[in-house]
């Protein structure tokens, strides 16, 4: 990804945020993307109002009931409420990809940050030790450390967390090598600014644009990572509602279809609203990539 | 020639430090490996005798020296479970893993590219709108919620095909392929997305060149300057796409093995892990790596190839 918002000052005007907003406001695809992460916020926010009945309420009068109005996305194999539990996995699918991508952001871009800045040998090192857990698919990965954790909940998030890191240590390293040279960065060095000042006072603010937008588009990446962790049992463990362990349990009752295809759709819906969201940050930050 | 070195040895330093990672997945796998060979009924001196035999008690620089000093002549060590060899379990497992990908990308290339060029040709119309929205679907839908979705429409609502199993190629090739459709469909159609996507965006490219307007004004017939002129200049950036994409595909295979009970080599990490068999995880991990890096390389190789003026 090329930096191309490289601005003169290291600080970004505030109506600079003002047009990206601006921009964002228009773009039809961004505004689907933002309304349904909108939406999903909401109802993660609002899960107890929305819900008449707990995620873990059992009720055995009515097992594996097809939607209906009572249950409008159907009852599971011992009774409990498809939508609630839907509804409550919002939580759980928001926290997991927030907080992962959150931190993998940081670290990432930490790394990247002080290894292009530092340049030289420990930045061949550290872009090599990069590369080497980029050659393994982030599921195998993941599911291998949480293998090696113990699957909880924190611990997938960890997971996600360690599997994104290289993708924005690699982004951030980019951005620095190409900001680094530019004149107000050289003017600060000759100024006898500190290192750690340069890199957090001059080059971080000018590289944060490009790794928020990779952020949002990692989320959608993250999801798939934990509902593909669930699925195969070593995500979120019962009973709390994570959408990927629904769709798992829902294929041993192929004639129940409600129980995987609700969970599935919310998963579906969110990435694609991560998606949509981040494209369109992408096309507004980026005109380089506006088609 | 002095980069095709450099590139060897960046790519033997990746594999060196992924083969650490592998290894230390392996070894910090938590649970008692004679518990998996013996079972749970064991004396002390049974276990304590066949970690000396394993070499369990070793310190771990040793042990990883003597496991990667056997890895690179082809010996993986025995499951401990069936005390098969590993390596003997790979060469089934592998082609069949191999099988599902290439059969994915292929779907994928022939379903994006088309769809891909024709976007471009007729931008911003109802064509173009349209598998743009089918792609940005495709590529949100995850590996298994869309192979359940597969299984429910075409086993159990129309009972076209069926739901999950594997035959070996050899054995009998039309029911083979026949369980591979759902599978493939499950892996392919993000990776068609994508292939979509690329080819639009390097189309769009291609069609705004010079080269392109001369070519039209030479009085070519359109289809010519859009296949032979605009796409073959815009095939680099969807190798790259389909190359660098092949790690995700295994991700994406692990997910769908488990759901079509394939026995691929995702199944294999899988139940590897589950059974705390840990030679066999560290062999199929290592394996994947190792198809990771290839195909990485040869998508390098093709790059160059493709485009002369990109020099190794």
């Amino acid at each position: 990804m090329a930096v191309s918002e490289i601005h003169d000052s290291n600080e970004r005007s505030p109506s600079q945020a003002v047009n990206t907003l601006r921009s964002l406001s228009v773009h039809p695809m961004g505004l689907l993307g933002g309304g349904i992460l909108l939406l999903l916020a909401l109802v993660a926010l609002l899960a107890p109002l929305i819900t008449t009945v707990g995620p873990a309420e059992i009720d055995y009068t009515a097992i594996l009931q097809p939607p209906s109005a009572n249950y409008i996305f159907g009852t599971d194999e011992i009774g409990r409420s498809v939508y609630s539990r839907t509804v409550y996995g919002a939580r759980i699918a928001l926290f997991i990809v927030v907080a992962s991508v959150g931190l993998a952001l940081i670290v990432g871009t930490l790394i990247g940050l002080i290894s292009g800045y530092t340049g030289g040998r420990t930045d061949t090192v550290v872009m090599r030790i990069m590369d080497a857990v980029l050659a393994f698919p982030t599921l195998v990965l993941a599911l291998a450390i949480v293998a090696i954790m113990g699957p909880s909940l924190i611990n997938a998030l960890i997971a996600i967390a360690i599997v994104s890191i290289p993708s924005f240590a690699r982004l951030a390293r980019g951005s620095v090598l190409v900001v680094r040279e530019l004149d107000y960065v050289k003017a600060a060095r000759v100024l006898g600014a500190s290192r750690a000042r340069i890199m957090f006072l001059h080059i971080a603010p000018n590289i944060m644009p490009n790794v928020i937008v990779f952020a949002s588009l990692t989320a959608s990446a993250a999801l798939i990572t934990e509902s593909g962790l669930s699925f195969l049992g070593l995500g979120v463990q019962p009973p709390t509602p994570s959408w990927g362990y629904m769709v798992a349990i829902g294929m041993n009752y192929w004639t129940s279809w409600w129980m995987s295809f609700f969970p599935g759709l919310s998963i579906f819906l969110t990435v694609l609203g991560f998606n949509l969201f981040g494209d369109a940050l992408r096309d507004v930050l980026d005109p380089r990539h506006t088609d | 020639m002095k980069r095709l070195s450099n590139k060897a040895i960046q790519l033997a330093t990746v594999l060196l430090l992924s083969s650490f990672i592998v290894f230390a997945i392996g070894a910090l796998l938590p649970g008692d490996p004679t518990v998996t060979v013996l079972g749970e009924n064991a004396t002390t001196q049974q276990r304590e005798q066949l970690r000396e035999t394993l070499g369990l008690d070793d310190p771990l620089p040793l042990r990883y020296a003597r496991w990667i000093a056997g890895a690179v002549q082809g010996d993986l060590g025995v499951s401990l479970r069936t005390q098969e060899p590993v390596v003997m379990i790979l060469l089934e497992r592998v082609p069949i893993t191999l099988q599902l990908t290439f059969l994915s990308i292929f779907l994928a290339i022939v379903v994006g590219i088309p769809m891909g060029v024709i976007a471009a040709k007729w931008r911003g119309r109802g064509v173009d709108l349209g598998i743009s929205i089918v792609g940005l679907s495709s590529l949100a839908v995850p590996y298994f919620w869309l192979g359940i979705l597969l299984i429910l429409l075409f086993s159990i609502q129309l009972g076209w095909l069926p739901p999950s199993g594997h035959v070996p190629f050899f054995d009998d090739p039309l029911q083979n392929l026949r369980l591979m459709i759902l599978p493939v469909l499950t892996v392919g159609t993000a990776m068609a997305a994508l292939v979509m996507r690329q080819t639009r965006t390097a189309m769009l490219e291609a069609l705004s060149q010079d080269y392109v307007r001369t070519a039209r004004a030479k009085g070519q017939s359109e289809t010519v300057t859009v296949l032979r002129h605009a796409l073959r200049n815009a095939l680099n950036p969807i190798v790259t796409v389909v190359g660098l994409q092949f790690g995700a595909l295994m991700g994406g295979a692990v997910v769908t093995e488990t759901i079509f009970s394939i026995p691929g080599l995702g199944r294999l990490v899988v139940d590897g892990i589950f059974n705390r068999d840990l030679a066999v995880v560290q062999g199929a991990i290592l394996t994947i790596v190792l198809c990771v890096v290839v195909i990485n390389l040869l998508t390098d190789l093709l790059y160059a190839w493709l485009d002369p003026r990109v020099k190794l």
